[in-house]
This record gives structure tokens, C-alpha cells and sequence, in this order.
């Protein structure tokens, strides 16, 4: 069982430019990671900024309500594609359109406009495996691939994205295999009735390694 | 296994040799790619590295991450699909051609650079390319122009395959690589402990061994 700030020394070691996979299976993880990581921005004083792929900010935020959280993310800055529940504070809207060369380019543009006075963030991408169930070839798959790459080593942001796992291994194109290769840090992250439990499969940080956390429901303010 | 030792062993493989590397963990393949730069450079051997959709600035970038500057510049590269140019690009290929066609411009750019000397070959991303096959004869058209490479004189050949991707594509190109290879390797271990196996090698000394190289340790060589 881990301290809140226990559990904010070790995002500490993930590196700014580091881009980190937390896969997770069907359970509260998401509203516990995206609250956490919330919390964390706050702590540390960083930006937070939540991609919003098809409205699944607003999921996360009447999951958290049924627990008794009022949580508006009025704090967070929200990039949204796709779908109309606004939730947070909505600073630019990315039209998605399912041709990825045109939706890349269109998310690039909208997101350096919104954010080219954002110093350091933390950057908390939703819902991402839904873009991928859009995918119709190989080379439109790949062109996702090699963008979400292209972020990588981009040093003003942490970027952490939660996928999934039944989910992004039933859509036709899987992008775990491709996504575990090209994030630089991998989560597993596996629920207990009152817990998370975060396993480092894949790190920068050697002692992080393999590294298992357990973070009660509990930290974050739920009963 | 020590880093005299492995480069004992690269020594030891012949020039003509196309060794298959399937690496099962998390950056096994990155340090590999970076371990057969840094040989090439202690024997004084040029390096030609065939990049597949970006992969070459991803195994830049998680070098980076674990502490290794290197910006490739003295390593000649080919480069099929992807944009962002890492090292001395001095061809590029588009993907979404005919096999047939794309495979024509591989051979007309790597034998060019080949009649220029001897190298270490180092292809990244092979599993990108066979994801786009959709057909036998596209797939054996690539798989006979691989196997037209072997007993080339000018280069050693690596082939690293990411065996999670490639193990779950339409056309798995693993098995028919096996059988084209003169050695296959494999990398196993989770968490920073690192295995390597053999599957296939011409020192039989090798065979049924397991030779641990923990991550901690390949970062200091």
C-alpha cells in the first residue's frame, strides 16, 4: 500500500519527453490513474492536459460522481476529438475525420495553437483505442503509429495513455503490440475490489524495473 | 556474457552470414542495434542500416532515454516509408508500391552501397514491411529477395524482428527467416534481465546454452 505522495516519487522518475503505456483491465483504473495524475499536475505544479477522444472524459467523470467524487476538471485543459459531452476546461477541438494523414495533420495543428504557451505538462490521452477502430488499412494504421511516435523525446510533456487492454486486442488492427514497442514506459495495471495494482513491465529507470505498486481506491478521496 | 565475448562471436560470423535476431523484450532489440553500431565502430567496419517506417529514430529516441547519445551519422541508411531521417539517408523507398517494384529500388540502392566495401548490416522494422503483404506471392516475392542477399560477401546481416508483432501477422515471416538464416538468436527475459539463446548457429558450442546479458551491465559496455 502506497502514500499519494509515494506514488507521485515515482512519477517523478518518468522522464518529460517519455511517453507511458498504462494498460489496464476492465475496472475503476482509469478514474483512479486520470484523478491521480490530476492530483499529481497540481502537486507538482504542471499544466494537465487531457486528450479527449470521444467523449471519454465524461465517462471518467460520472464514474467518479457514483463514488461520491465531484470532480470537474476545470483545472485541466481538454483537447477534444469526436463526440459533443464537454467536460473540463475545452481549449480546442480537433475535427476527426477517419482519413489519419488528414486527422494527424489536423490535431498537430489544432494542439500548437492551443499549447504553444504550455511550458511543462502531463498529458493524459482517453479513449485512444477508439481512433484506432477506425483504421481500415495497414498504411492508415501505420501512419497513427509513426505520429504518436513522432512525440516521443518531446520534452515539455509527460504523456501517459490509457488503454484498454479487452478493448484495443478485440478491434481488427490491435495497436498493443505496435504501442508496447514504441512507448518507453509499460503499465499493467490489474484491480483488486479497493485496489490498483501497477507493475513497470517496460522502464527508463532500471530500478523501476518490474517495480509493483498497490494504490487503494482510498488516496485519491474514494470511500 | 561479456562484450569480448559477443564480439568474439561477431568476428567469428563470416561475411555472407545473415543472422535473424527475435527479440521478445522490451528494448532488447534497441540495445542490440546500438551493440552492432558500437562493433562495427571498435573494427573499423561501415554500417549500413535499412530503416522500415522510423524505427532507426525510435531506437534513437529510447537510447536516449537509458542514457546513450548517438546520432548515427556515420551509418548509411535506407530508408522505406516514415519521415524523420536519422544517420547519413541516402535512399528512400516508398511503401505503398508493388512489392515487385519496391523490391527492384531496394536492390538497385543496397547493391550500389555494397560494391562500395563491406559492411555491418542492420535491419530495423523488418515486420513492417511484411504487415503489408497481402498476398503468397507478395509475401515469398520479399522472402526470395532476402534470400538473394545471403552469401553476400559485403555484409554481415542482422535482422532484428520484434516477435510479438511479426508472430501476429497475416503472414508470420518467422518461420521461412529461420530457414533462410545462417544463425537465429533469441532474446527473452523480463524487467532489465536479459537472455540470449540460439537457435540456429554454425559453433555448436553455442547450442542449448543460455547467455545472460542484464540491461544494467549492457549499459556500461
Amino acid at each position: 500500500m502506497e502514500a499519494l505522495e509515494d506514488v507521485f516519487t515515482l512519477v517523478d522518475k518518468v522522464k518529460f519527453g517519455e511517453s507511458v503505456l498504462i494498460e489496464y483491465h476492465r475496472s475503476f483504473i482509469p478514474e483512479l490513474t486520470t484523478l491521480g495524475l490530476l492530483y499529481y499536475g497540481k502537486a507538482r505544479r504542471l499544466s494537465v492536459i487531457i486528450d479527449d477522444n470521444f467523449d471519454s472524459l465524461h465517462v471518467i467523470q460520472k464514474h467518479l460522481e457514483f463514488v461520491g467524487i465531484d470532480e470537474d476538471f476545470g483545472d485541466a485543459l481538454v483537447v477534444k476529438t469526436g463526440g459533443k459531452r464537454n467536460v473540463g476546461n475545452v481549449v480546442t477541438r480537433v475535427k476527426f475525420v477517419s482519413e489519419p494523414a488528414i486527422y494527424i495533420r489536423n490535431y498537430e495543428k489544432a494542439s500548437k495553437a492551443a499549447f504553444s504557451n504550455v511550458e511543462k505538462s502531463i498529458n493524459i490521452v482517453l479513449g485512444l483505442e477508439r481512433l484506432f477502430s477506425f483504421v481500415s488499412s495497414v498504411s492508415e494504421f501505420y501512419a497513427f503509429v509513426i505520429a504518436l511516435q513522432s512525440f516521443l523525446g518531446e520534452k515539455r510533456r509527460k504523456a501517459f495513455y490509457l488503454i484498454n487492454k479487452e478493448i484495443a486486442s478485440s478491434i481488427p488492427f490491435n495497436p498493443l503490440p505496435e504501442l508496447e514497442r514504441v512507448a518507453s514506459t509499460v503499465i499493467e495495471a490489474v484491480p483488486t475490489p479497493t485496489r490498483g495494482i501497477f507493475t513497470f513491465k517496460k522502464s527508463t529507470s532500471l530500478d523501476l524495473l518490474g517495480k509493483k505498486i498497490e494504490i487503494p481506491t482510498g488516496v485519491i478521496g474514494w470511500k | 556474457m561479456t562484450k569480448e565475448m559477443l564480439f568474439d562471436v561477431i568476428d567469428r560470423t563470416p561475411f555472407g552470414d545473415l543472422v535473424l535476431i527475435e527479440d521478445e523484450t522490451s528494448y532488447g532489440s534497441v540495445i542490440a542495434a546500438y551493440v552492432f553500431v558500437r562493433y562495427a565502430r571498435e573494427r573499423g567496419i561501415k554500417i549500413m542500416i535499412d530503416d522500415v517506417l522510423d524505427t532507426l529514430f525510435l531506437v534513437k529516441k529510447q537510447l536516449e532515454f537509458l542514457g546513450v547519445q548517438d546520432d548515427f551519422s556515420d551509418a548509411v541508411v535506407i530508408k522505406t516509408g516514415g519521415k524523420m531521417d536519422i544517420g547519413k539517408v541516402i535512399g528512400r523507398i516508398p511503401l505503398e508500391t508493388e512489392p515487385v517494384i519496391y523490391l527492384s529500388r531496394y536492390e538497385g540502392i543496397a547493391n550500389e552501397v555494397f560494391s562500395e566495401g563491406k559492411y555491418i548490416n542492420i535491419v530495423l522494422g523488418l515486420e513492417k514491411l511484411f504487415a503489408f503483404m497481402h498476398e503468397p506471392v507478395e509475401f515469398y516475392t520479399v522472402i526470395n529477395s532476402i534470400q538473394g542477399f545471403l552469401g553476400n560477401r559485403s555484409r554481415k546481416a542482422f535482422y532484428m524482428i520484434n516477435k510479438n508483432i511479426a508472430s501476429n501477422l497475416k503472414f508470420n515471416p518467422i518461420p521461412e527467416l529461420e530457414e533462410i538464416a545462417t544463425t537465429v538468436t533469441y532474446i527473452r527475459g523480463e524487467y532489465g534481465e536479459g537472455k540470449v539463446t540460439f537457435g540456429k548457429t554454425p559453433f555448436i558450442e553455442f547450442l542449448g546454452k543460455e547467455f545472460e546479458i542484464p540491461l544494467e551491465k549492457l549499459l556500461q559496455w
